[in-house]
């Protein structure tokens, strides 16, 4: 069973005990109330669910495709998959996976169809114009994931951000553990060899000019 | 392989990744809840659940089904009839769209919703739509489904959503701008803005042909009323701007770009008006059934059904000159779009599972077995738009 564990609390070991482990326990019991009050009508259930699991999806879509308009689409669209599907979601299955499934599979097919079509055409200059444009990349480790291919993003994105293990990605993504293993080895060897030159000068990771 | 403590050095960089949001997410978090809000106010009630004891009766006879298949030699014959028809509908799969031009992407509707169509062959289902149309620069999508009316993104992201009580169907998204998109539900004229907002009614007595907005300043709306009425209104205020009464009931409506000229077509022919309503020109087309007006606003492509089966004709929209056959001898025709350039006519004929290319010199080239190419039980993709000029 994948495990759902909320982005920005610390990750919590498979099987551990302790305090970390019954806040997940919590946390997981709070989730699936949260999930039978949103099937039965409850907006207010609904928003919560959104509120936790935003930053998540879009953060994963964003390293995905490194565009804030892009990520916002996909993870609005996978939002709106699971409202859908809401009636058949099994609330005894985690729901922070069920999602990210949709939004990592989304900014795949997203990224590849974008490469494949050479998407810097008038139709995006116009939704550059109604939509605020995307953050230039201000430190090196976005700049250096943007050299990754999207399928290697996408498992650093769910082993370093959201923190599923490679045999919970290779669930996800419906890969062979090996190749999430591969690929992440892969990614890790080509983000060093970018980095490398600039040592451990650099101390904060940022996303974005912004800062926050 | 790299060193292992430039490694460790990355993987202690990717750790940082949580702590941080990324560039927008919190103003884009608050406008995504609007629309899944919207999407979660909007869905259907909860199904009832299926019955066990149905459930057992379906997959025993599946069982059966599969069984006889496998085991008597007419069950055979049937399971390589179905395979034989899998199978080439498999390998039909994906050619025929690839052959489009360059220059747009066409808008196709099946039975299972809106697809965008690339000129590389490439699709993108937008929505489960039983009715489409594009946005003046192709930037979004309007659809219509039951009772919702819906904008989607070519990606088939959705922007906004509204439902009303009766059924809403005829969608069209206002030229220039794209600020207003009028549509019908049940028998009334309604317009709401291009972000979703200000949805109001216009009219009451509104006949089922989409309404054409008239290009130019002001957003003015001509639509199709009871009993042959034909009436042009301000979509935001609500005053009438003229209305002329027809012996014939419109089945289509459209304006030229220039907004000089109102095409109406009915079943027995195709009349032009001036800015104010006033007679122009009519042409005596027995039969018609649908019109896609050429960008250039200096001609038509009408459908025509007749004995000996569907004719396409192109038609001067003056007095000058006469109309002309494009494509004859068809079964139904379920949709018809000028390229944004005006070079090409897509014809869509359903008998033949083709969509027809009919170019300059009025050559034809048909792209064959598209049914297949939405996917299994898409059915065959109507013509809804080609878009657009410029792109």
């Amino acid at each position: 069973m994948i495990r759902d564990r909320p982005v920005a609390t610390l990750p919590v070991a498979s099987g551990g005990t302790g305090i970390a482990a019954r806040f997940a326990a919590a946390s997981r019991l709070r989730e699936r109330r949260l999930v039978r009050e949103a099937q039965r009508g409850s907006a207010e259930a609904l928003e919560q669910l959104f509120r936790r699991h935003w930053a998540g999806a879009y953060r994963a879509a964003w390293v995905v495709m490194r565009d804030a308009a892009a990520a916002e689409d996909i993870a609005q669209e996978a939002f709106i998959s699971a409202v859908r599907a809401l009636d058949r979601f099994d609330r005894r299955r985690p729901f922070a996976p069920w999602l990210h499934r949709i939004v990592v599979n989304r900014a795949i097919d997203a990224a590849r169809s974008r490469a494949l079509r050479r998407e810097v055409d008038a139709a995006a200059a116009e939704d550059a114009a109604a939509d605020p444009p995307p953050e230039p990349l201000s430190d090196e480790l976005t700049a250096a994931l943007a050299e990754l291919g999207p399928e290697h993003r996408a498992v650093v994105a769910l082993r370093y951000l959201l923190d599923y293990t490679p045999a919970e990605i290779a669930r996800l993504l419906d890969l062979p553990r090996g190749t999430v293993n591969s690929r992440l080895r892969r990614a890790l060897d080509r983000l060093a060899e970018l980095l490398g030159e600039e040592g451990r000068s650099k101390e904060e990771t940022r996303w974005g000019e912004d800062g926050r | 392989m790299r060193g292992a403590p430039a490694v460790r050095e990355a993987e202690h960089r990717l750790r940082r990744l949580p702590d941080r949001p990324a560039p927008g997410e919190a103003e884009a978090g608050d406008r995504a809840w609007r629309v899944v809000e919207a999407a979660y106010a909007e869905r259907p009630p909860r199904a009832a659940r299926a019955r066990p004891g149905w459930r057992l009766a379906l997959a025993a006879a599946i069982v059966a089904l599969a069984l006889a298949a496998a085991l008597t030699p007419a069950g055979a014959r049937v399971g390589d009839w179905i395979g034989d028809r899998l199978s080439s509908g498999a390998e039909n799969a994906r050619p025929a769209f690839a052959g489009l031009p360059k220059g747009g992407e066409v808008l196709a509707v099946g039975d299972a919703g809106a697809w965008v169509v690339y000129a590389n062959g490439g699709l993108q289902r937008v929505g489960s739509f039983s009715e489409a149309g594009w946005s003046p620069h192709g930037l979004h999508v309007v659809g219509a489904r039951g009772r919702r009316l819906e904008a989607v993104t070519p990606t088939g992201t959705v922007k906004w959503t509204l439902a009303r009580r009766s059924a809403v169907h005829h969608p069209a998204w206002s030229p220039g701008d794209g600020f207003r998109v009028a549509y019908l539900a049940g028998d009334t004229v309604r317009v709401v803005a291009g972000d979703g907002t200000e949805d109001h009614l216009v009219r009451r007595d509104a006949a089922p042909v989409t309404p054409a907005w008239r290009p130019g300043g002001g957003y003015v709306l001509t639509y199709a009323a009871a009993r042959g009425r034909i009436e042009t209104v301000n979509a935001d205020s609500g005053r009438r701007v003229w209305v002329l009464r027809t012996s014939d009931r419109p089945t289509a409506l459209a304006w030229t770009g220039d907004g000089r000229r109102l095409v109406e077509l009915s079943a027995r022919g195709l009349r032009v008006y001036d800015r104010r309503g006033r007679p122009v020109l009519a042409r005596r087309l027995s039969g018609a059934r649908a019109l896609a007006l050429h960008p250039s606003g200096r001609r038509a492509a009408v459908t025509v059904a007749g004995r000996g089966g569907t004719r396409v004709l192109s038609v001067p929209l003056s007095a000058d000159g006469r109309a002309r056959p494009l494509v004859t001898g068809l079964g139904r025709v379920d949709g018809t779009a000028w390229s944004p350039d005006g070079r090409r006519l897509l014809v869509a004929s359903r008998d033949t599972d083709q969509w027809l290319l009919v170019g300059p010199g009025r050559r034809v080239r048909p792209l064959s077995g598209v049914s297949g190419e939405l996917g299994a039980g898409a059915g065959f993709p109507r013509v809804a738009g080609w878009c657009c000029p410029g792109r």
